[in-house]
């Protein structure tokens, strides 16, 4: 969903994307018009899915990254930081998506087609911090101050991720540090963006891994590793 | 925490008792209201919200009709404006305009509908607001002011043809009582705030079941273990007694419950001084705590809650208040400077709210000796002034515009539209026909978003039913024309 940019309210596909997106969701943008330009006219079709954030087993990024700042009292309840929507979808929907997009048929008039992927029960980011950190007990809950929050991203993880590249060049092993919580994903746990994926459930039949069995999951996948 | 079941019900020992709609009419939006409250998963019952193997409140205490296991939760408190400031600037379908003053109503001249809402500003503006509905929430004071002076087209007020508007104004009735001395050690009791898993601050109270209510014929009432009175230093604890030394610099609603009439004898400051210098550590520790966990933080500690060394607690009783037609808020001459009649507050209470907290602390204390646990005393004689000497409860303002299927004895219907004005609701704890015990702030966003799904079904717009588990699920999608 990089592709929206900024935009915020509940956007379905036709949505008109922000002016600025940063390099990843440019990055996404130019892949999907590369990808409506390979249909050539009608000759091939192709279908883009815009998923939301993938978690589930398996997801470091937005189940072990997170767990593990759970764990450590970095990251809790956020109040107005976490209010955004977290527009989660597990691995298991996004690959039955890609296997009914390449089944189903395109309507007959088109060689394109896209798709928002976000589970239509997917919660705000703070009740999902909070269900996963029930889910690995790492309670009580903490509520963290926008203060806290923003001395981590921008005081202390600038630090970390030079540490982490150095480290590495060095090839030092047996050192783990913490991982940097980055200013982007502060600003993606606030926006306030939803995405609207009816298309998807109406049009591709997607039936929506329930969020609680999503969490459940993607805690018993974090205390196995 | 949320209202009781039987807080609903018609109940023939208390006058104008009984709410036109159930229990589960609202108990369907408290999952809702509680994520909106920042009070956490809708769970009250300390057996399950406290985590796995909570302990009791007293260990051994157990009882068939005194129940100790319900739970108070606490907000961060929650700043309504700053918290959801974002979702509704960013929504399409709210508008929002601050320092805005409504000051009367404009009815149709046809058929008396709500048309329109006059608004001031302090700084000169003036301008209407027109809509196919309007909603008026204003709380438990200002809503009666509102309907009572604003509309030139009604000289009783708007709903007020049979002067119910105003009438059955409750608080509750609430004070510090008695003396519970518990029999064991002091490691059985947990009088402060738990945390429950999910980070909530949460505390236990005692009740009466509702089996026991009616068999009584009293009203709802809760108590919490509470601090011995704080004037009294035989509680040995510096931190109350540096409470009371320096009561001329605490805040007035605080304050005011540190003084209880008696003056300072040099012997009893001399005690109060001496408590102070034999605890250092636990004054410091306090303050360090007060700083770090209420001053600096987001969520924050609720309360004063001390160390106890003695096992004695005095009971913070918080009861229902029955309605009481004369007890009232009215209009005065006196304008304020939007040109809107002030206020009159005649707060009155039943003798029968004193036997109500009389009767249930009888029980407490019955219940106490059969566990053995120890011994319940307060002196009848100052039961009253105990429980009324701070005058009505602060921050309580309910019974205004009473919900009710008749107009003689109620301002709105089972929809909170007001009775005799069609599409003019109101929400809010002014439309609550009786008080419960528990604080109203949760119900009243448990209601509104009750009438919010009524007004929408009214104007046949398509929201989502309230979700069945506690994961919010808000669909913003609105269908339709407002």
């Amino acid at each position: 969903m990089a592709v929206y940019g900024s935009v915020e309210g509940t956007v379905d596909e036709s949505a008109p994307w922000s002016t600025e997106a940063g390099w990843y969701g440019e990055a996404k943008r130019e892949a999907e018009t590369a990808v409506i330009g390979s249909t050539n006219g009608g000759s091939m079709s192709a279908v883009t899915l815009r998923p939301g954030c993938v978690f589930g087993p398996g997801s470091i990024q937005w189940v072990g990254r997170l767990a593990s700042w759970l764990k450590a009292g970095r990251l809790g309840d956020l109040g107005t930081e976490g209010d955004g929507w977290s527009n989660l979808v597990t691995a298991d929907d996004v690959a039955r998506a890609v296997d009914a997009a390449i089944r189903v048929p395109l309507a007959s008039d088109s060689a394109y087609a896209v798709f928002n992927l976000a589970a239509p029960d997917s919660p705000r980011w703070n009740e999902y911090f909070t269900e996963l950190a029930l889910a690995i007990g790492a309670t009580p809950v903490k509520r963290l101050s926008r203060r806290r929050l923003a001395l981590d991203a921008k005081l202390l993880s600038p630090p970390l991720k030079i540490a982490e590249k150095l480290l590495a060049k060095v090839q030092i092993k047996g050192v783990s540090l913490p991982e940097a919580m980055p200013p982007s994903i502060t600003r993606l746990w606030r926006q306030q963006i939803k995405l609207d994926s009816s298309a998807a459930s109406a049009r591709l039949g997607m039936q929506w891994t329930r969020f609680e069995d999503g969490v459940l999951s993607s805690a018993q996948w974090f205390r196995r590793t | 925490m949320p209202f009781d079941p039987i807080d609903f019900e018609r109940r023939a020992y208390i006058d104008q008792s009984g709410w036109p709609i159930e229990y589960k009419d609202v108990a369907r939006y408290y999952p809702l209201a509680n994520c909106l409250v920042e009070a956490g998963h809708y769970d009250y019952d300390g057996r399950s919200a406290l985590g796995s193997n909570p302990r009791p409140l007293i260990e051994g205490f157990q009882s068939d009709i005194v129940s100790s296991e319900g739970l108070e939760k606490f907000s961060c408190p929650t700043n309504f404006a700053h918290r959801y400031q974002r979702r509704l600037a960013v929504s399409k379908h709210v508008t929002v305009i601050f320092r805005s003053n409504v000051v009367s109503v404009r009815l149709r001249s046809n058929d008396g509908a709500f048309e329109a809402f006059h608004v001031k500003t302090l700084d000169g503006n003036d301008f209407t607001v027109q809509a196919s509905v309007g909603i008026i929430a204003t709380g438990g004071l200002e809503t009666a002011r509102l309907l009572l002076a604003g509309s030139s087209d009604r000289a009783e007020g708007i709903g007020n043809f049979h002067d119910v508007v105003g009438r059955y104004y409750m608080c509750h009735i609430a004070g510090n009582v008695g003396t519970l001395s518990i029999s064991k050690p002091l490691s059985a009791v947990r009088h402060g705030y738990e945390i429950t898993p999910d980070g909530i601050y949460a505390r236990r109270r005692l009740s009466l079941n509702a089996k026991k209510q009616r068999e009584l014929g009293v009203g709802n009432v809760v108590a919490r273990l509470h601090f011995s009175k704080i004037t009294d230093p035989s509680h040995r604890n510096g931190v109350l007694s540096g409470l009371f030394v320096a009561k001329r610099f605490i805040s007035y609603e605080y304050a005011k419950r540190l003084n209880d009439g008696q003056s300072l004898g040099a012997r009893t400051l001399l005690s109060h001084l001496r408590n102070i210098v034999a605890d250092p550590l636990d004054t410091a520790s306090f303050l360090t705590q007060w700083v770090t966990k209420r001053t600096l933080a987001d969520r924050k500690f609720p309360s004063v809650i001390l160390k106890n060394r003695t096992n004695r607690f005095s009971l913070d009783v918080h009861g229902e208040q029955r309605p009481l037609k004369e007890s009232r808020v009215s209009l005065t001459q006196e304008r304020d400077a939007l040109g809107m009649p002030k206020l009159n507050v005649q707060w009155r209470y039943a003798q029968e709210d004193i036997e109500t907290v009389k009767k249930t602390l009888d029980v407490f204390a019955e219940a106490f000796a059969r566990a053995g646990i120890g011994s319940f005393s307060y002196d009848p004689e100052h039961l009253e002034s105990d429980l009324t000497q701070f005058g009505a409860y602060g921050g309580h303002h309910i019974g205004t515009a009473r919900m009710g299927e008749d107009p003689r004895t109620s301002v709105v219907d089972c929809d909170c539209q007001v009775h005799d004005t069609r599409n003019l609701f109101l929400a809010g704890s002014a439309v609550f026909p009786t008080s419960s015990q528990a604080n109203p702030t949760l119900t009243i966003v448990a209601m509104a978003l009750r009438l919010a799904d009524t007004v929408a079904r009214r104007l046949n717009v398509h929201v989502a039913s309230p979700p069945a588990s506690p994961t919010e699920q808000a669909d913003e999608t609105v269908r339709g024309t407002l």
